[in-house]
């Protein structure tokens, strides 16, 4: 189904998207809201017998708008798919929001994850559970993504019995996951910054999510986080979750290899189909995990394996200095671990890093604890994220108001270059992703408005909106919402100084990016005519985005900045014709007609010439007029040459009228 | 040799080309004495210009001249008219009304040269302050559309 334009309007009781459909805020939906979310009975007036519900997203969480879409237009009945989507006025928070609409997929499987419920048999677990989820998941895989909200919680069983697995798109990838369901890697992460990761991240939390139905109970309820983490990379995964759990045989296995901690081992789409008809295992032979032949003590633990170590370090960075710098970890990790490999990684690193320099060291840390545990997400700081995740936990960092000064510095010291290079060998996929974190840095390097971490936010999240103070509560999502969120804004006083502030360049900048940069050049420059030049040639790109005027509130606040353009023009006749112009195209609120105007180059050209012409002119008078003085002090003598001719002509004139007359008189 | 010769042709011309306004002027003199006495007696202030005006263009003396001539065509056409001969020319002179229209042509002459230079200072300081006054308003109006240059 088609998705709806962007563009409703409060009506109240009934919120509207586009022409077709209506939101009801005053029938809340609990059961199909997330946990801190909002739902609210939704209407398709063309399809009105057809129950609907739309999710208020949450404006510190971008939705996953770019899958929006394609997963709208999967034809799977299995997987809860948005019907519509868009930026709707929301009077009981005084703010627009982002809503997605979804077709009601039935009653939800698990309402609460963390109280007992009624198990699952194990048949209907192969014969309705497992054959509806592997449907959708394939059909999200074939998108060349991951679901990754795969959960007791977020399935559903409709009318027909049908299992449904719910919605995968109302915010970042995984963020609402709880822990359990995540890998070892992506639970060290923050959780916004776990990322879309791998479809063996939504295998791995199928395997729970089988197990916690078979149970009829979450087996970890009630263990602390960091607890579970911990459990997960000592024991593994699977001893750390079912352990005490009595699951019905045939399960077993199809658990454990969906819980498998290393993802060359973890069962994939196709080992679960192949084993749900037929009932094959498949094998996989892999080398054991490195252990140590003693432990390595850090802070009072040892440790036998590189991921605990790893993730101690990164826990306390600047206790891990010390064991890093004095080359104890060097040689415990080519002697009594055996890995000469990382052994040499980590003494690069330690040459490569400046002494006593606390950034350096963070760096340093970063390095090792990356060279440890390869698979684990970018630890730097207070940041930890996939390389995927990065865009989601800057927007919360930036949605939380803190400096988003861990992830600026990952960039620029190119931590996730490094954190590629640690993977093996370079893959021909992962260049494009080196690629990109090279155009980030320089982005970030620029200190001009509509670069540094700003723009890299938006580049990072293309479902956030606008966090320009002005324009926040409008929830502006596109390059087309900016025009009439501005002029509502204007309208009520909302706008700032300057009109265009680094996160509205920003946001224009990574959205639009057919606007060219001719436009953030302009607005860099110390000239005032140039900066508000370039804010009313971007303002008329996003009007003709907006396929409509811009409205004479923001029209006239552009008008009020243009007197630098205007002086640029040197006749004054010229200039008052143009601010009479201005002010009535302004008042019409055509900013595309006013940019025409102020910035004609035939008018300019003209300006130009006439301007040289009348000083060129300026200064012939000048001349003319020194001469004149000059010829003053010379006047009596020319006076008296001119005399002396006029009285010699006017007597031999006089002197042959008189002779002639005189003659003719006299014969 | 050819260039003696040449050299001596042109001599011998221009003392052939000086000799016939002389030969002329002495036959007029012989012939018209009556008239030449009225004119030398009545171009006399002519004369004094001639010689007092140390000017290059010798303007006073021309226009002195030029006027003194014209007062000296009346007594000598009534010489014509009444007796061409010294006798006639001696009558002519006696009468001091002749002297009046000669002397007061010529006074005429000299009035204008008096009088023409100040006429023309006038002039000139006219078309001066004229044109300066066009400057500047035109200065003044590019001034008001384009700023002082």
């Amino acid at each position: 189904m088609a998705p709806v334009e962007v563009e409703a309007q409060g009506a109240g009781t009934v919120v509207r998207l586009g022409e077709r459909y209506e939101i009801l805020p005053g029938t809340p939906l609990a059961e199909f809201a997330p946990l801190g979310g909002e739902a609210y009975r939704a209407i398709d007036r063309a399809r009105p017998s057809t129950a609907l519900y739309a999710l208020l997203t949450e404006p510190g969480a971008p939705p996953r708008t770019t899958l929006l879409e394609p997963i709208a237009d999967i034809q799977i009945d299995t997987l809860v798919r948005p019907v519509a989507w868009g930026t709707v006025d929301w009077a009981p928070r005084g703010r627009r929001l982002f809503v997605i609409v979804f077709d009601e997929p039935g009653e939800r499987l698990v309402a609460d994850g963390a109280a007992s419920f009624t198990p699952l048999s194990d048949e209907e677990i192969l014969t309705n559970v497992l054959p509806a989820t592997l449907a959708a998941l394939k059909g999200v895989f074939d998108l060349g993504t991951t679901h990754r909200a795969v959960r007791p919680t977020n399935l559903f069983r409709a009318g027909d019995g049908r299992i449904v697995l719910g919605e995968c798109v109302s915010g970042p990838p995984a963020a609402a996951q709880p822990i359990a369901f995540e890998t070892i890697e992506n639970s060290l992460a923050h959780p916004m910054g776990r990322g879309a990761g791998m479809p063996g991240d939504d295998l791995y939390a199928l395997g729970l999510t089988l197990a916690m139905l078979l149970l009829g109970r979450d087996p970890v309820a009630g263990v602390p986080d960091d607890e579970l983490i911990s459990a997960k990379i000592a024991r593994g995964s699977v001893a750390a979750l079912l352990t005490g759990t009595n699951l019905p045989t045939r399960m077993l296995e199809p658990v454990r290899g969906l819980l498998a901690d290393d993802p060359r081992e973890r069962w994939t789409l196709q080992d679960l189909g192949i084993w749900l008809t037929s009932r094959r295992v498949p094998l996989r032979q892999l080398p054991p995990q490195k252990r140590a032949a003693r432990p390595f003590e850090f802070e009072g633990e040892g440790h036998i394996t590189a991921r605990p170590l790893a993730r101690a370090f990164a826990k306390s960075p600047v206790a891990a200095v010390k064991p890093i710098r004095s080359g104890d970890l060097e040689a415990w990790l080519a002697r009594s671990l055996g890995d000469a490999d990382a052994a040499a990684q980590i003494a690069r690193a330690v040459e490569g890093s400046e002494s006593g320099n606390p950034a350096s060291e963070a760096h340093l840390v970063a390095r090792v604890a990356m060279v440890l545990d390869p698979a684990a997400p970018l630890r730097y700081g207070d940041l930890a994220a996939s390389l995927d995740g990065l865009g989601p936990a800057l927007a919360a960092t930036f949605r939380s108001g803190s400096a988003a000064t861990a992830i600026a510095d990952a960039i620029m010291t190119r931590l996730a270059q490094f954190w590629i290079s640690v993977q093996g060998p370079l893959r021909p996929e992962q260049m494009p992703i080196l690629k990109a974190f090279d155009r980030l840095r320089l982005l970030l390097e620029d200190r001009r408005f509509g670069f540094g971490l700003a723009r890299i936010l938006y580049e990072l999240n293309p479902g956030l909106h606008c966090l320009s103070p002005a324009l926040e509560r409008e929830h502006v999502m596109d390059g087309a919402a900016v025009i009439p969120a501005l002029e509502r804004a204007a309208t009520e006083g909302r706008l700032g100084e300057p009109l265009i502030d680094r996160h509205l360049a920003a946001f224009v900048a990574a959205r639009c990016k057919a606007a060219g940069t001719d436009w953030l050049d302009q607005l860099a420059s110390p000239k005032p005519e140039a900066r508000i030049l370039g804010t009313l040639s971007i303002l008329a790109y996003l009007e003709g985005l907006a396929r409509g005027k811009a409205g004479p509130a923001l029209a006239q606040r552009v008008e009020r900045e243009l007197p630098p353009a205007i002086e640029r023009l040197h006749g004054r006749t010229r200039r008052m014709t143009l601010r009479a112009t201005l002010s009535r195209l302004a008042a019409e609120g055509q900013l595309g007609a006013m940019l025409a105007a102020v910035a004609d180059p035939v008018e300019i050209a003209r300006d130009e010439a006439e301007f040289r012409a009348a000083r060129a002119e300026q200064a012939s008078i000048r001349a003319e007029l020194a001469a004149l003085a000059s010829a003053a002090a010379a006047r009596p003598e020319r006076a008296a040459d001119l005399g002396g001719t006029m009285s010699f002509a006017l007597a031999s004139a006089l002197a042959a009228v008189v002779a002639v007359g005189t003659l003719v008189v006299g014969g | 040799m050819a260039r003696r010769i040449g050299t001596a042709r042109k001599a011998a011309s221009v003392r052939g080309g000086g000799a016939v306004p002389i030969v002329l002027s002495t036959v007029l003199l012989i012939a018209a004495l009556p008239l030449c006495a009225v004119a030398a007696a009545g171009m006399l202030p002519a004369g004094v210009a001639f010689l007092i005006d140390r000017s290059p263009r010798r303007d006073l003396a021309r226009t002195v001249a030029a006027t003194n001539l014209a007062g000296v065509v009346p007594p000598a056409t009534a010489l014509l008219h009444f007796e061409f001969s010294f006798a006639g020319a001696l009558t002519i002179l006696r009468e001091p009304q002749n002297w009046l229209i000669m002397y007061g042509a010529a006074a005429i002459g000299w009035g204008l040269h008096a009088g023409m230079p100040v006429l023309a200072g006038m002039v000139l300081e006219f078309r001066a302050r004229q044109a300066e006054q066009r400057l500047k308003a035109r200065a003044a109006e590019i001034a008001s559309e384009w700023g002082e240059g």
